[in-house]
């Protein structure tokens, strides 16, 4: 829940409540608005949808000098940044939006937090988005006009607004699962990046990346002692705890997975509420899946939290499998976004925030470091680009579906959409630019930026705020973002050791066993709902009939793909690519056709 | 004959080029092994999965060599149903004009089932020569993209390496005896996503086991494995890496992962394959393997297809069960039920 939605430019009447209604499923503790005209042209509105858990107004105005300001999600600076007497618990965005007036764009980009917030001063719109991108904003530039909101179908409340799906974004989404970087499915509308500034002034638009975490990298040799920078996680993570338990005047509840990252949440989270069983949250898939339920049941025993295990299977949702799509807004392929959903739908009845254990991989080591480092020492193998191999095998390490795009594709799409060069481009300038200088670093700023930001943020973000939850990442603060910068690689990949620094740093508060296990993933098991409970689904959904009035895709590679041929289908992995087409087919039909 | 290239179907007496795309013929169907283009491109796919994976010569030659045997027992299948046609027209001739019909005609039943059993289940043999020629042929007409030669990889990334990278370590090193093995696994990605080093005995590519050095200095904790065809060389590998200075293995736990030949009987048909030597000819698929190994055969490790073969060895690499062994393969099926293995990707875990 909660959101942030808006305009600039000619008025037009009755806009940001059809933004409101579209943002309807955020705004269940109803919303607010302001508004201020510099002039014929410019003219803003902002509009904030409220959660439970908001406090005070999230809405502010000046009358001297004429500023309007709103935003979504929480700041945990904002008492420091606020000019006015009225500080302290509960306050609202007036003395913020005092203080923000000053310098905006200074004032901006020293919030920190998960939020996104607008601020209109002398005429002029800033956007602005939290540093690991926490909160999504989208924004379109349309006739004079230039529109942002938390979600991307609020933007076509502005009925001129045109829903062209963008051809390149299909392989992009194939590819990835998800869509990297500022541009989104769609001709036109825009994603904020996290950490950047978008300013509006006299019809043109500037955006400015002001995070650059990259630039931390200390040079050789001068980076802090090992031992230093181990208490510097411990007491970030401590820190950023705390920070995200004062989000709401009731505990947390903290979903756990039974890795590391969110069992070290919770150990912290617990820490801060001494002797209050904390709420926690698990997903299996049933007994006769693998889970990782013993390692779950080690936390919630450690730490004596009122656990929920919720045991997923297709038909506790397939038949809301269309509307929990629809609530992902931008497609994300992953599967996991539907646990993700039903578990927040489950802790919306006990909690208002919940924390996640999401950024330790980002931040501390992801599962393509060692593939990557052993591509570099291999060097440019033969069938591949000698400009862009690396690229090209970062590409492959996803394993969805860049091995199939020329086939599973139409060739017309395929050829319209850039083909292959066009996914490495996306990339070349992470592998080219300096800093960072050290190859496991630039891995680590890919990792932030586009998967944090882009998947793993938003996918969650989406998926709880659609059950009016706050989810918070502390893993995934600023201040843990900045320490892993100043780590040097060898220190987050110890050897073939992942994450090595945060095991360090944690190892005293988690049982062993928790610590000292690979890292391995939830596995969610569509192969096997794809073959058994959601076969048919899949069929009616992926009929031909469906795909060629698309005209996306070629129908027999997909007849192959249900029919789980093992001989064509290059990779395996036939259910994560169903799911990826499954996902898209509802997409489409909703955010395209508006079926 | 049908063109792989365009499909069109060319007539024997019009010519070994195709009328309709030019394509060229390499195989002479009407020559033994009475193999046509079109047959050996079915091979090829079929391997490679379509062009998805590079295959190594063994793999394409057991593949066809599987394909020959298909159309022998098919041959044979024939000349059973021949010969029963020949003892109902007996079996007519007996009842209408002999007494105690019942009695011949029970005993030539039995017979007919005897003699059908033979012909359908006696062992072929095929030349070694008669496939490899196949291939040879086909190859001089048409180069095969995919195939690992175990040469390739000689040269890629002459450029020398940041030494910062041998801060981490692979999750494994796995040493594989062939050279065209190691390639094969390299240009399928299957370091990737092992996040294991792999490089051949021969030490294949240059820079890997450059690599490998290095990474043994800096890392002597990481687990090594071996695989290698069941056969003398094979047999003997584990301990010539431990004895050759070069490799800086002395002293180490290597993990012989196979193939071993007392794993090998659990395979439904084997390929043993004459050493070059061994002054062996033909292909054989039955006999113990220690005395296949003794008489000169191997028992080449990627007889299986590579999706197979990777999905195999990948296993065995996590779990340290050799190739083949019964609780490899038990774990094979286990995580194949509960989706526990492989990401939950539906890799395949079959061998051949």
């Amino acid at each position: 829940m909660a959101c942030l939605f808006g305009y600039i430019g000619k008025p037009e009447p009755g806009l940001l409540d059809r933004m409101a209604d579209r943002l309807s499923h955020r705004c269940k503790a109803g919303w607010e608005r302001t508004s201020a005209r510099w002039g014929e042209d410019r003219f803003v509105e902002i509009g904030h949808g409220r959660a439970g858990w908001n406090r005070g107004r999230q809405i502010a105005e000046l009358n001297d000098p004429r500023a309007i300001f709103g935003y979504a999600g929480v700041i945990f600076n904002a008492e420091a940044l606020s000019v006015s007497d009225s500080r302290g618990k509960g306050a609202t965005a007036e003395p913020l939006l005092a203080g923000l007036t000053a310098s905006p764009e200074t004032g901006l980009t020293a919030l920190e937090g998960a939020f996104t917030a607008a601020l209109a001063h002398d005429g002029d719109l800033f956007l602005v988005r939290d540093h690991a991108g926490v909160k999504a904003l989208y924004w379109i530039r349309h006739k004079d006009r230039l529109l942002f909101a938390s979600e991307i179908k609020a933007l076509f409340a502005d009925p001129s607004v045109p829903r062209r799906m963008r051809i390149g974004a299909l392989p992009e989404y194939l590819t990835f699962s998800f869509i990297p970087g500022e541009r989104t499915m769609f001709e036109e509308i825009f994603e904020l990046q996290p950490g950047t500034l978008l300013h509006w002034r006299n019809g043109k638009v500037e955006t400015r990346r002001h995070f650059r975490f990259e630039e931390l990298e200390p040079d050789e040799g001068s980076a802090p002692p090992a031992a230093d920078l181990v208490r510097r996680v411990a007491s970030d993570l401590s820190d950023s705890v705390r920070e995200c338990c004062r989000a709401s005047d009731r505990p947390p509840g903290i979903f756990l997975s039974g890795g590391i990252d969110s069992s070290a949440v919770l150990a912290h989270a617990a820490l801060q509420h001494p002797g209050v069983p904390l709420k926690t949250f698990s997903v299996h898939f049933g007994p006769e899946y693998a889970n990782e339920n013993d390692f779950v049941r080690m936390m919630v025993d450690r730490y004596r939290t009122d656990h929920t295990w919720l045991d997923i299977r297709p038909k506790r949702f397939i038949r809301r499998m269309r509307e929990i799509i629809w609530r992902l807004d931008d497609p994300i392929g992953d599967p996991i976004t539907v646990p993700n959903y039903l578990m927040a739908e489950a802790a919306s009845e006990v909690t208002d925030v919940i924390l996640n254990g999401e950024g330790g991989d980002p931040c501390f080591g992801g599962p393509k470091n060692i593939p990557m480092m052993l591509a570099s020492l291999y060097g440019p193998l033969p069938d591949e680009p000698p400009d862009a191999w690396l690229e090209r095998t970062y590409l492959l390490t996803y394993r969805k579906c860049f091995t199939d795009l020329r086939r599973i594709l139409a060739p017309d799409v395929w050829r319209d959409s850039g083909g292959e060069e066009a996914l490495t481009a996306i990339l070349t300038p992470f592998f080219r630019r300096n800093p960072p200088r050290r190859f496991i670093n630039k891995l680590m700023a890919i990792n932030i930026r586009l998967k944090g930001a882009n998947l793993i943020l938003v996918k969650v973000e989406k998926m709880t705020s659609a059950n009016g939850v706050l989810a918070l990442p502390p893993l995934f603060s600023k201040r843990i973002i900045e320490t892993s910068m100043m780590c040097p690689p060898e220190l987050k990949l110890m050897g073939n050791v992942e994450k090595g620094v945060l095991k360090r740093a944690v190892r005293d508060i988690l049982p062993g066993p928790i610590v000292d296990r690979p890292k391995s993933g939830m596995m969610v098991p569509v192969r096997f709902w794809l073959q058994g409970e959601m076969k048919r689904y899949a069929r009616r959904m992926l009929s031909k009939r469906r795909l060629r009035r698309m005209g996306f895709f070629n129908t027999d590679y997909v007849r192959k793909l249900l029919k789980y041929d093992r001989h064509e289908i290059h990779g395996a992995r036939h259910g994560l690519k169903l799911w990826m087409l499954l996902t898209f087919m509802h997409w489409y039909e909703q955010m395209v056709e508006d079926r | 004959m049908q063109c792989p290239h365009c499909n069109a179907n060319q007539k024997y007496k019009d010519g070994m080029t195709c009328g309709a795309c030019g394509y060229r013929f390499a195989l002479d169907p009407k020559k033994p092994p009475n193999l046509s283009d079109m047959a050996l491109k079915k091979a090829v796919d079929r391997i490679s999965g379509f062009g998805q994976y590079a295959f190594t010569y063994t793999q394409l030659f057991a593949q066809i060599h599987r394909m020959l045997l298909k159309k022998k027992r098919g041959e044979r299948v024939g000349c059973a149903v021949v010969f029963w046609i020949g003892m109902i027209i007996l079996g007519g001739f007996i009842v209408t004009n002999l007494p105690y019909w019942p009695v011949f005609v029970a005993l030539a039943a039995v017979f007919a089932v005897w003699m059908t059993l033979k012909i359908v289940r006696r062992p072929a043999k095929l030349p070694e020569d008669q496939v490899s020629s196949v291939i040879a042929e086909y190859i001089g007409a048409h180069p095969l993209e995919g195939m690992a030669t175990g040469k390739r990889l000689l040269h890629n990334g002459d450029a020398g390496w940041d030494d910062a990278l041998f801060g981490h370590a692979p999750q494994g090193i796995l040493i594989v005896e062939r050279n065209d093995m190691a390639e094969m696994l390299i240009l399928n990605r299957f370091h990737l996503d092992n996040k294991s080093l792999v490089v051949s005995a021969e030490k294949y590519p240059p820079r890997a086991f450059k690599a490998f050095r290095h990474i043994l200095e800096k890392w002597p904790d990481v687990p090594v494995s071996v695989i290698h065809d069941a056969s003398k060389k094979g047999h003997r590998l584990r301990n010539d890496l431990l004895n050759d200075p070069s490799w800086g293995l002395k002293g180490r736990k290597i993990k012989d992962l196979g193939l071993h030949p007392h794993d090998v009987n659990r395979l439904k048909r084997p390929v043993w394959i004459p050493e070059k030597v061994a002054g062996k000819d033909a292909i054989v698929q039955t006999g113990e393997p220690v005395e296949n190994i003794q008489a000169g055969y191997r028992m080449p490790l990627d007889i299986a297809d590579p999706k197979a073969l990777m999905g195999t060895t990948s296993l065995a690499m996590v779990t340290g069960m050799a190739l083949l062994s019964e609780a490899l393969l038990e774990e094979q099926r286990r995580g194949a039920m509960a989706g526990g293995f492989g990401g939950g990707s539906g890799g395949d875990v079959d061998f051949g």
